[in-house]
């Protein structure tokens, strides 16, 4: 029997290469509890036909002594990756059917060390949303409480592993679709510095804010997949070169930012609160000092978001006309017939409000879209200047626990306040981690969220590193 | 500034078309709903106080590559046409325009 409980990259990694158990037998442990509880939880929409024979090349290296900490691990990936030959879908209708014809960089980069993707994990539709539940493939069920949601957008990787049935997977994010999910699930959530990971093949939503980043047990196997899929690639123009990844210079000062309204627990569930209260006297026993602080412009990054965000949505939602790929209506009297059934049929009730909120931000001559950008900028300043005093910023990654399924679904406004906390990070560029820091009396887990200049990805790994053995 | 509370149903009729995006009357009603809410919160961009623009490069920089043929004619085209639904002679096909 494998302990699947208490894997890593590098304890697999080391049995793997002493022998303790094949690449095989790791998948089989793995298939075995995805054929169990995937069933009822969903976390995975399609396991992939050739596993095994994944974890064959994978064996070979390690026969051959080409292994890398990588290689023949299981991991899961989030359906809105293009991996060639495998269909993805962002779990929308409109992509049913749809066959990658390319591999994402991020997976390729990846797939230098031979791992096992293991299948293709359940998600909001094009990653809209923060719970799982907008997916057209059925809601993805949390596996510590089945009665709620798992977080989202990508709810389904972190199911995928908090159920067992992955080592780690790959989430992206928008605005905390990593973080709050990893927070929900018990996990590690990483969403690094914009422009470190390539997002060539990533099915876009917002491309300004778009990153991909791990989920997994422990912040080493979050840093080594973050090293592992980052890069700068020709294929995305976004991405920094490596020789630009420098940080602004600056003496730690051991202080760690929070905001006013959050150390008094605006806005937040009691047990979110008590647990973040903790979460500080732990930091403070590392040796930080907690300092509250207010801010000008960081409490519109929610604001700001649902501006620029719909806007990238619309304007990227576009291609999808069932005239290329995907699906298309059956009847239709003329072309533009055709592209208004096709997107109506083929989109969800969310993205079709996001593409028609997008529609309005960009309408009166994107009079509302041009502030909202200058606001952005504002708001990455603010976090600049406050980085000249402390080394982090801290808040919850969600102000909520899991709730219940169902919750939400009927008041749009309810759900995106989810995103509160994620937004600054995804807005700035700035890296973000979620870390799990317990579980309630109820058994709900809950998460502390640090926040680093750019580029300072490593930071976040550290402290982090040091967070869990406090924990422990 | 565009007013969201003013937003009336054939605002989200026109969005719609412009989106060509077919939305019923039941679910236009909804979407205005919900639009006017989203809007009403999002107002706040249109309210917050702003420094004097001023426009600067910053950090930011070009991004180019070589300019070189990276795909050569046709090497991609039967793989993205085996996803169309529909194809003649080398080309989409779609519905009548008119």
């Amino acid at each position: 029997m494998i302990d699947l409980k208490n894997i890593s990259i590098e304890t697999a990694h080391a049995a793997l290469k002493a022998g303790e158990y094949s690449v095989r037998e790791l998948c089989q442990a793995y298939l075995d509890v995805i054929k169990e509880k995937n069933p009822d939880i969903n976390a995975y929409l399609e396991i992939f036909d050739d596993v095994m024979t994944q974890a064959d090349t994978a064996q070979k290296r390690f026969a051959d002594g080409t292994a890398t900490l990588l290689t023949g691990i299981p991991i899961a990936i989030k359906d809105n990756m293009l991996w060639k030959g495998k269909h993805a879908s962002a779990a929308s209708k409109i992509l049913e059917g749809y066959v990658s014809t390319y591999t994402a960089t991020a997976l390729e980069n990846l797939l230098k060390e031979s791992p096992v993707f293991l299948g293709r994990t359940n998600m909001d539709e094009f990653a809209m949303g923060s719970s799982t539940q907008t997916s057209a493939y059925g809601i993805t069920r949390n596996p510590l409480d089945r009665e709620r949601v798992p977080g989202g957008s990508s709810g389904g990787s972190a199911a995928a592993v908090s159920m067992g049935g992955a080592l780690a997977a790959l989430g992206s994010e928008t605005c905390g679709s990593i973080r709050q999910p990893a927070g929900y699930n018990g996990l590690v959530g990483f969403k690094p510095t914009y422009g470190s990971v390539s997002r060539s093949g990533l099915i876009a939503m917002g491309n300004s804010l778009d990153q991909i980043g791990p989920l997994t047990r422990t912040v080493r196997d979050t840093e080594i997949l973050h090293h592992a899929l980052s890069s700068c690639d020709p294929l995305d123009a976004t991405t920094i070169p490596m020789d630009k990844r420098v940080p602004t210079p600056r003496t730690p000062t051991m202080k760690i930012a929070v905001p006013s309204d959050v150390m008094k627990g605006e806005g937040l569930d009691k047990e979110v609160f008590d647990a973040f209260l903790v979460s500080l006297d732990r930091f403070r026993t590392l040796g930080y000092e907690i300092v509250p602080m207010d801010f000008t412009y960081i409490q519109y990054s929610l604001a700001v978001y649902y501006v620029i965000m719909p806007a990238e949505v619309s304007t990227n939602l576009e291609r999808l006309d069932g005239i290329r790929y995907g699906y298309h209506a059956p009847e239709a009297r003329d072309l533009a017939d055709f592209y208004s059934k096709t997107r109506s049929q083929g989109f969800g009730r969310e993205a079709r409000r996001r593409i028609l909120l997008g529609t309005y931000v960009l309408s009166n001559n994107g009079e509302y879209y041009r502030r909202a950008l200058r606001l952005r900028d504002e708001i990455a300043k603010e976090l600049d200047h406050m980085f000249e005093s402390v080394d982090f910023f801290v808040t919850p990654p969600a102000p909520t626990l899991p709730f219940k399924l169902g919750e939400k679904m009927t008041d749009p406004l309810a759900m995106y306040y989810s995103d509160v906390f994620s937004a600054p990070a995804n807005l700035s560029g700035c890296p973000a981690i979620a870390l799990p820091t317990g579980f309630t009396a109820e058994g709900l887990p809950t998460s502390v969220q640090l926040t680093a200049p750019r580029f300072e990805d490593d930071k976040l790994f550290s402290i982090g590193k040091e967070f869990e053995r406090v924990l422990q | 500034m565009y007013n969201g509370g003013a937003m009336e149903l054939s605002d989200i009729k026109a969005f719609a078309r412009t989106a060509r995006i077919e939305v019923s009357d039941e679910e236009a009603s909804q979407l205005l709903q919900d639009l006017v809410a989203t809007v009403s919160y999002i107002e706040q961009v249109a309210k917050a106080p702003l420094p004097e623009e001023v426009v600067t490069v910053g950090d930011r920089y070009n991004a180019t590559r070589e300019d070189t043929v990276t795909n050569p004619s046709g090497a991609c085209t039967d793989a993205l046409f085996a996803q169309a639904p529909a194809v003649q002679d080398g080309y989409l096909k779609v519905k009548k325009i008119l």
